[in-house]
């Protein structure tokens, strides 16, 4: 007995004595743990937790793009990605049978069957198992690697996936996950395909996947159209699945906001199709053509379009370069030509520099200027004689303008009217890529090129859209508004932010009721009779100019022409630029004419503008 | 209505706060993984507890009569895995019954102390090195089944059980010498018969220092996040269900093999040396009652239980500081587990069944013993006979074997009776 006592006891010992190395060692790390187990084993556990995010994003839907009547010219809806983490152990209800993966993978089957959707069910189940990938390490061997993430199926529309998510929910499956992908479309095709632009795909916030605007108002707004990304808040376990208790939302989702633009659709369609017939004319071969129409009064953007263009599905499909998502009107500036005429004038006029009676001697179409030893001659399109201040606009008789500018302004006061109009700033859209006019500065100028050219529309290029809102001004009694695209931003049922436009006056009314008078002159007697023959009264110029290269002429004109109608009360203006045009028939009357012709005609109607001519 | 001993009162605290812990570990763990282990925990606990009931209700004499069948019943179920058991990260050691997944090498353990405790209740079995064959035999055949799913670890507890109720039945020096340069040259045949993958672990427990950050990430991947989890928690710990660790899933098998790392990281210091000292005083006790029990078989068993759990729950917590190499050992009463739990408190049951029946012989036998006892005395007194008197059929009152249950290791008949009683000896 005393002998299994002390046995006993001896064992105690042996396990009190085990005990107590295993506590000192406890003690040991715990207190004083070794240097590679101390607080930076800890920190750094926390740097990684931080690092896992512990979130989850959620794109918010892309806003619309609408037309002034409501008509979407884009729109957003998400599609979804359907993944497979075959490394996801399934988490089973109590008394529920453990799925095996193949198990998982047949039920995603049937419900993918269930909704129609073809997939190739051999290849659907081998993706879905397979768990490795052989890689070929740099060495030329061989590498396994998990496979923690494989695409499966794309494409699949919000009812689909919520048919899916009911079956994993009920059989609790857990390592199929959906990940949302925007989709945009662009029901009008072409019709504003450089004005609304399209999205391309960008890293953004780390994730690949995401659109951005890349062109037109899918850019110039993209943070407003965009919306916010709602961030999930939530406490993942060590396999990345989400815990059922503490999920909030940190961000909500906030959806993009609506755009309403200025933009008719009707009006874009006449516009396109008046550009069409233009371009496949085939009275004269041209590198392209641009529009634009504005309301008048106020110098909203109606539509404004630029060939040659294309649609977005043809850029998808890679028929179509990026290229032509460039809109001419606002991202390109061209020589105005005789355009530009009304401009000097009016601001000479306003000066009191020149009377409308002041006689400009044209001889016979041809003309040299000299100063100094250096000289230079201005041609005429055709000879016109004598001609009064008036008549050198109606006839656009560029010796008669260089006669103001050399003769009559001098390089100073040349300067002083041109830039008064604030050619050089930008039209103040929302939109990429604006560009103001450009011309030498005073300093650069020459006393006797500038000076004999300027005032004609040379040695200066403007945008179109900008030369078209400044042209309304002869019009509006000298009220400028600043061009308007986009009318609204906000929710297209709710609350808008209406984007008002600030007009003020940059020319004298009286003048410019003589400059309409003047304009009117030169649809029935000038070079813009194309637009005789319209049942409204019409003020226009028209404008041809050389397209110039270092080795000189290059035999090819931008040709424009730029008017409002009803003359008397003004309802749109419209612009027309032809690029590049070669061949026999190259004025802009002759060119651009027949298509403003066509836009005022068939825009007007449209509007219900009354006729003020029989 | 029996009395209920004070020592089984204390084992029925000590396994339920264990129990508790275990409920709470497994809840953290189960959070920080999505999985409800503490409900599955506790569910196991809960038939746990049952079957610690029936085997407590059921003497333990009767069981230890019966373990030869239960550790051959067992036996065979051990013998079928390799052929029908399942295999889980590359050991097969489990086998499908009725649905229920179960390991037939948990039972093991405490078939093989019934079976000990049965082999050696006689002092004369182990005090010749003869006599250390059949146990010997018992000891490796599950050894060698077990060794060969294969699960050292396991496997490996067999062996200080099996000395510690041979040193307690009252083994000879030099039988324990034997025993130890057998043991010596075993393991070292046993060290060179190891899988690479188990003698890296060994090295990297004992040769950590040397080993560089990679080596250790490597082939000390468990070992360094658990004392990672470990040093984390510091004294206090980092809060229940706040372990960075335990949170990042940083810590494989942490719900069973390296559960105390968890709590270590979660409940610090405090928590661990509570769960140490838990365990400790679970140990005493069931060897305050191997002590105190007259019956060697009740004592054997005692022994062997109380080393089965105190070295189980040793090399667990060894292995998770590092001072035992990696293998994969369950923490009893905490570990996550069906069998290990069912298996582990149907042990301490067994334990309680002794406290509760401390000198006790079967109810049929005492009422035998103490007739014959009486009728030993009275004849002796009327000299009418000095033969143990016979019942009705000529079948003797105390058979050799009772006799041989009640006398003690010089011969002389023990106390039988409960305390106060008065002892039955032949001299009166």
């Amino acid at each position: 007995m005393g002998d299994t006592r002390q046995n006993l006891l001896r064992i105690a010992g042996l396990l009190f004595l085990f005990y107590g190395l295993v506590a000192v060692r406890l003690v040991h790390v715990q207190v004083n743990p070794p240097k590679d187990l101390d607080g930076k084993a800890e920190l750094r556990a926390k740097r990684s937790l931080h690092k896992l995010g512990r979130s989850e994003f959620e794109r918010g839907r892309r806003g619309r793009i609408l037309d002034a009547g409501g008509t979407p010219l884009a729109m957003g809806y998400d599609t979804w990605t359907l993944y497979v983490d075959p490394s996801l152990e399934h988490r089973p209800r109590p008394r529920q049978p453990i799925l095996s993966l193949e198990q998982r993978a047949l039920l995603t089957l049937d419900a993918l069957g269930d909704l129609g959707v073809q997939v190739d069910p051999r290849e659907f189940v081998d993706h879905a198992l397979e768990r490795f990938r052989v890689t070929v390490t740099p060495e030329g061997g061989e590498r396994w690697v998990r496979i923690r993430r494989r695409k499966l199926v794309t494409g699949l529309l919000a009812h689909e996936k919520a048919y899916l998510t009911d079956v994993f929910r009920r059989h609790r499956i857990q390592n199929f996950s959906f990940e949302a992908e925007a989709r945009r479309v662009y029901p009008q095709g072409r019709l504003a395909a450089e004005v609304v632009g399209f999205l391309g795909s960008v890293r953004a916030e780390g994730r690949t996947g995401d659109l951005q605007g890349r062109a037109g108002i899918e850019m110039a707004l993209d943070a407003e159209l965009r919306g916010e990304p709602g961030i999930w808040r939530c406490r993942k376990d060590g396999r990345g699945v989400e815990l059922d208790l503490d999920g909030h939302w940190e961000r909500p989702r906030r959806d993009g906001l609506d755009v309403g633009l200025t933009l008719d659709v009707e009006i874009q369609r006449i516009v396109q199709e008046e550009l069409d017939r233009l371009m496949e004319s085939g009275d004269f071969e041209c590198e392209g053509a641009s529009a634009v129409v504005l309301e008048t009064s106020t110098n909203r953007i109606l539509a404004m379009k630029s060939l040659p263009d294309a649609s977005v599905e043809d850029l998808r499909a890679g028929r179509a370069s990026a290229k032509l998502f460039r809109s001419r009107p606002v991202m390109d500036s061209y020589v105005p030509g005789s355009t530009f005429k009304p401009f000097v004038m009016a601001k000479a006029r306003e000066r009191g520099w020149v009377e409308w009676d002041r006689s400009f001697d044209t001889q016979g179409g041809r003309r040299s200027f000299r100063l100094g030893h250096a000289a230079t001659s201005v041609r005429d399109s055709s000879r016109h004689g004598v001609l009064s201040a008036r008549d050198v606009i109606v006839k656009s008789s560029n010796i008669g303008m260089a006669m103001l500018g050399f003769d009559i302004l001098g390089l100073d006061r040349l300067y002083e009217a041109v830039d008064a109009w604030e050619f050089r700033r930008k039209p103040g859209l929302l939109f990429p890529g604006q560009r103001g006019a450009r011309y030498l500065s005073r300093e650069k100028a020459n006393p006797l090129f500038t000076a004999t050219r300027l005032p004609y529309g040379h040695e200066i290029t403007i945008p179109p859209l900008l030369l078209a809102a400044k042209f309304g001004v002869f019009g509006t009694r000298g009220v400028y508004h600043e061009p308007r695209l986009v009318d609204w931003i906000g929710r297209a049922d709710g609350e808008r932010e209406i984007r008002e436009r600030p007009a003020r006056t940059i020319l004298d009314p009286r003048i410019a009721e003589e400059m309409r008078s003047v304009l009117g002159d030169v649809v029935e007697d000038g070079t813009a009779r194309v637009l005789k023959d319209l049942p409204w009264t019409a003020a226009a110029k028209t404008g041809t100019a050389q397209v110039m290269t270092k080795g000189g002429h290059t035999g090819k004109y931008h040709a424009s022409l730029v008017a409002f109608a009803p003359a008397t009360a003004p309802a749109v203006t419209v612009y027309v630029g032809v690029y590049e045009v070669s061949g026999r028939r190259f004025y802009g009357g002759s060119t651009a004419g027949p298509a403003v012709r066509g836009i005022l005609e068939r825009t007007l109607t449209r509007l219900g503008v009354p006729k003020d001519k029989e | 209505m029996k009395r209920v001993s004070p020592h089984e009162v204390f084992l029925l605290v000590v396994l339920l706060i264990l129990l508790g812990m275990g409920t709470v570990m497994q809840v953290s763990i189960g959070d920080a993984q999505g999985l409800d282990r503490g409900s599955v925990f506790l569910r196991w606990a809960a038939l746990a507890l049952g079957v610690g009931f029936v085997v407590r209700v059921i003497p333990y004499k009767f069981i230890v009569r019966n373990g030869a069948i239960i550790y051959l019943g067992v036996l065979g179920l051990l013998a079928l895995v390799p052929i029908v058991g399942h295999v889980v990260f590359n050991a097969r050691r489990w086998i499908v019954i009725g649905g229920v997944s179960f390991q037939p090498s948990e039972p093991m353990k405490i078939a093989f102390v019934i079976f000990m405790a049965r082999l050696l209740r006689h002092e004369r079995s182990v005090k010749r090195l003869r006599s250390l064959v059949a146990p010997g035999i018992a000891l490796a055949l599950p050894l060698s089944l077990i060794l060969s799913q294969p699960d050292l670890g396991t496997s490996l507890l067999f062996i200080p059980t099996a000395l510690a109720m041979l040193f307690v039945a009252g083994i000879g020096r030099r039988e324990i010498l034997v025993i130890l340069l057998g043991g010596l040259l075993l393991g070292g045949v046993g060290y060179s018969a190891l899988r690479p993958y188990q003698k890296e672990r060994i090295v990297s427990t004992f040769l950590r220092e040397r080993l560089t950050r990679a080596e250790r990430a490597r082939e000390g991947y468990q070992l360094e996040q658990s004392l990672r989890s470990v040093a984390v928690g510091g004294v206090f710990g980092q809060g229940l269900g706040e372990g960075i660790q335990n949170r990042l899933n940083r810590l494989p098998s942490r719900h069973n093999d390296f559960v105390f790392a968890v709590i270590a990281e979660e409940l610090g210091l405090v928590g661990a040396a509570f769960l140490m000292g838990a365990f400790l005083l679970l140990l005493l006790t069931i060897l305050r009652i191997a002590q105190r029990t007259r019956d060697p078989q009740g004592r054997l068993l005692c022994t062997g239980l109380g080393t089965l759990f105190g070295f189980q729950a040793f090399v667990h917590i060894g292995v998770n500081l590092g001072i035992v190499p990696t293998t994969g050992m369950t923490l009893p009463f905490v570990s996550a587990g069906g069998t290990s739990l069912c298996v582990s408190v149907a042990g301490l049951a067994l334990a309680a069944s002794v406290a509760r029946h401390p000198s006790r012989v079967l109810s049929g036998s005492i009422l035998r013993e103490q007739l014959g006892r009486l009728r030993l005395v009275l004849g002796s007194r009327s000299g009418r006979s000095s033969h143990p008197p016979r019942l009705q059929g000529g079948k003797p009152m105390v058979d050799s074997s009772s006799l041989a249950e009640t006398r003690n290791g010089k011969g002389a008949w023990t106390e039988t009776s409960h305390r106060g009683s008065r002892p039955a000896t032949s001299s009166r």
